[in-house]
């Protein structure tokens, strides 16, 4: 019978049993391996992953491939605090933006090695494009592709407006005039909406750059320190967001946003021109379901001739924690250079930086991705700026977003915003 | 006469054991989970850490930044602004709720589960999207407010950010609600016939006779309320779509932190901001129980 003594001892074996069952389990085999993959993305990009990965899994069996996914802002969020247990996941995509920072500690592992034994064809690589994934002294992420800044029009809405499209070399004031004139129409939306021209530029950093660099201004010194001050950002906002424009009511009003998430308003069919990188024209044409898209060149400083530049879409990295970084370095094989993997995801990940995958996508081109190679076709001559990327370029381009956004309410000047944006860039860089 | 001590009869060894052995699961989830990464917060209060590398010393830096913060002063305007606002509107709400359910008898226990429940679900993700689209441009409340001349969007406008989100506060009533409902029940019935008796009114009643012998109730109601409302995250999060916006209006204490820490890998800095908060919530706390023994009357005696 259980006396008073033995039964304290049971229940206490049975609480440490029931704690060892939520320890982890045996580790596996040495053929089965699991790879965790993360990328972030719209669900269009989500459907085309795994219609790849299931290629993959199909011809390697005893790979198991976990994904996750989230929107851009909680996937660097999930990621960062990944990076601070070690944890990262063996295959992750990564941003030009945020290479810096990952790598400055050893969080993503030098790829070189896997470059040199073959398990990635180095050959087939544009040279320049990967050399964009090196930081700290490191390769630590391979490109998916490239793409340029372009002025995604809605050519439906701006034929209804009955307004001409600018040619190309047409000046940043010309934009506005454009863009003015456009909202002036006073055309709607099937709901009724007002159809506006477009948002402020000033909204998108990568504009700024570019308008610095069309300057002849670099942006980043070479002591590392930016090669711009607060005199160029208030410049650049008056020209971008000047106060006539601001009381006309003639820009996307900022609190439509607000209703319209996570939609913008380009997709929403309620403005006619954005400024995006070229690769988001699959999107904006999945959330539109518009055929008029079209992608026109930036606007250039007047006086000047056309210059542009051409940025990584994105990467792949491999997690520095992972432990089959050769099964990692395989699957990324994979994705960068299958020519299937070229037909199924197209231009959405930027113009492919594999020549066969590029190959690839010429052949199965639908009409996407055959106006994104168009319009890189037609300004690639002037597209020899190198990238204008900032150090800790993430912490400093959502800073930039959000006193944009203040700027927009009337919350503060244009002064305070460069004065306050700076603030933040010694916080970064000091 | 011998005076005989007592003795406590003595306990056996295997007891303890058994006891602290129960316990020992909770206690390990405790210091790991809990004391554990507080005491890394207060020392990372004083460091620059961004989560990729060691954290290196800098002294009271974090604490000066925070003056000079605008950004962080915007977070404690709106911060105060809601918890001085929203939780006595909640409370008041809450009371005047339970007192008309004291009058009713027989559907009372349907209309105190249809009140509760909004507090379970409350602050979870999913409602904090509802209650966005409900407040979006063309939704609901801006159907319904545009009857009375109330018109427009409140998730895009920064002026009635707030005081939507102090409605979502307020629409979780139930909780203190039912404790107030115990409350008001528990005053004697012999003072509020010796009221009826005096002639008072029930609005006189209520303020003179009620209300004072619900102070231990309604202290109790206060405190968690101002500690609860110091903590809103989620459904500000879900709403501003993790900016605080629109410009600013949204900026919670919370917020603020999470952005720093986790979005801006400053991490040394939310610390700090962590620290404070505990220490600002640990002081009105302070001064409400030392304030109690003033205004709050205890019926069964100190």
């Amino acid at each position: 019978m259980y006396t008073k003594r033995t039964m304290p001892v049971i229940a206490l074996g049975a609480v440490a049993a029931m704690m060892m069952a939520g320890c982890a389990a045996t580790p596996a085999e040495d053929e089965d391996v699991t790879l965790n993959f993360a990328w972030w993305g719209a669900d269009d990009r989500a459907a085309m992953y795994e219609e790849a990965l299931d290629i993959y899994r199909e011809e390697n069996p005893n790979v198991t491939i976990t994904t996750q996914s989230a929107g851009f802002a909680d996937y660097w969020t999930a990621r960062s605090a990944e990076a601070a247990s070690g944890s990262l996941p063996d295959v992750l995509q990564t941003d030009l933006s945020y290479l810096d920072e990952y790598s400055a500690n050893g969080q993503l592992l030098d790829l070189t090695p896997y470059l040199d034994d073959g398990t990635i064809d180095e050959a087939g690589f544009d040279a320049a494009l990967l050399a964009s994934g090196e930081a700290n002294d490191a390769l630590v992420a391979l490109p998916t592709g490239s793409n340029m800044l372009s002025v995604i029009t809605n050519l439906g809405l701006v034929e209804k407006a009955g307004v001409a499209s600018p040619e190309l070399g047409y000046t940043w004031e010309d934009y506005y005039t454009y863009l003015t004139s456009i909202s002036a129409a006073g055309i709607t939306t099937d709901a009724g909406q007002p159809v506006y021209g477009g948002g402020s530029i000033a909204g998108n950093i990568w504009s700024f750059l570019l308008w610095l660099v069309q300057q002849g201004i670099d942006p980043v010194a070479s002591d590392g320190s930016l090669g711009f001050g607060e005199d160029e950002v208030v410049a650049w906002l008056e020209l971008a967001y000047p106060d006539e424009l601001r009381d006309s009511g003639e820009l996307f009003p900022i609190d439509r946003l607000a209703s319209l998430a996570p939609l913008d308003g380009f997709g929403a069919q309620e403005a006619a021109l954005q400024i995006q990188y070229d690769n988001f024209l699959a999107t904006y044409a999945a959330q539109t379901e518009s055929t008029q898209l079209s992608l026109q060149p930036l606007p250039v400083v007047e006086g000047t001739d056309p210059l542009y530049f051409s940025k990584p879409a994105m990467f792949l990295s491999i997690g520095a924690n992972s432990e089959h970084p050769a099964e990692a370095a395989k699957l990324i094989s994979f994705l960068l250079t299958d020519p299937r993997v070229g037909e199924i995801f197209g231009t959405s990940k930027g113009v492919p930086a594999y020549d066969a995958q590029r190959e690839a996508v010429l052949d199965g081109a639908d009409d996407t991705v055959k106006a994104i190679l168009a319009y890189e076709e037609s300004i690639a001559e002037y597209a020899t700026a190198p990238v204008p990327v900032l150090p800790h370029h993430s912490t400093l381009e959502s800073k930039w977003s959000e006193l944009i956004e203040r700027l927009m309410y009337n919350d503060i000047t244009r002064e305070d915003f460069a004065s306050e944006w700076f603030a933040e860039v010694d916080i970064a860089l000091g | 006469m011998t005076i005989q001590r007592i003795r406590p009869p003595r306990r056996r060894v295997g007891e303890g054991v058994a006891g602290y052995a129960f316990l020992l699961p909770w206690l390990l989830g405790f210091l790991l989970l809990t004391a554990g990464p507080m005491l890394a917060s207060a020392y990372l209060a004083f460091t620059d850490y961004n989560l990729f590398r060691a954290p290196q010393w800098v002294g009271l830096d974090n604490f000066e930044r925070m003056l000079g913060d605008d950004n962080y002063h915007q977070a404690w305007r709106v911060t105060l602004l809601y918890v001085l606002v929203g939780a006595p509107l909640k409370l008041a709400a809450a009371l005047a709720v339970a007192v008309l359910l004291n009058r009713v008898t027989r559907t009372r226990s349907f209309y105190s589960s249809a009140f509760y429940l909004p507090s379970l679900v409350g602050a979870s993700v999913s409602i904090a999207i509802v209650w966005k689209a409900m407040f979006i441009e063309g939704g609901v409340v801006d159907q319904a407010g545009s009857l009375i001349g109330i018109t427009g969007g409140w998730v895009g406008d920064p002026s009635r950010t707030l005081p939507m989100l102090v409605l979502l506060s307020v629409w979780q009533l139930g909780a203190p609600m039912v404790i107030f409902l115990a409350g008001i029940k528990q005053v004697p019935p012999e003072l509020l016939e010796a009221a009826a008796l005096d002639g008072a009114g029930p609005v006189r009643t209520f303020f003179r006779v009620t209300l004072p012998m619900i102070t231990p109730v309604l202290f109790f109601n206060l405190l968690l309320e101002i500690i609860n409302s110091f903590q809103i995250f989620g459904s500000a999060y879900i709403i501003s779509n993790g900016t605080g916006g629109p410009a600013r209006s949204t900026l919670f204490y919370t917020l603020y932190l999470y952005v720093r820490g986790f979005q801006d890998f400053q991490m040394g800095y939310a610390s700090a901001m962590a620290w404070v908060f505990v220490l600002v919530i640990g002081g009105i706390t302070a001064i409400m129980f030392r304030s109690s023994s003033r205004w709050v009357y205890y019926s069964g005696g100190r």
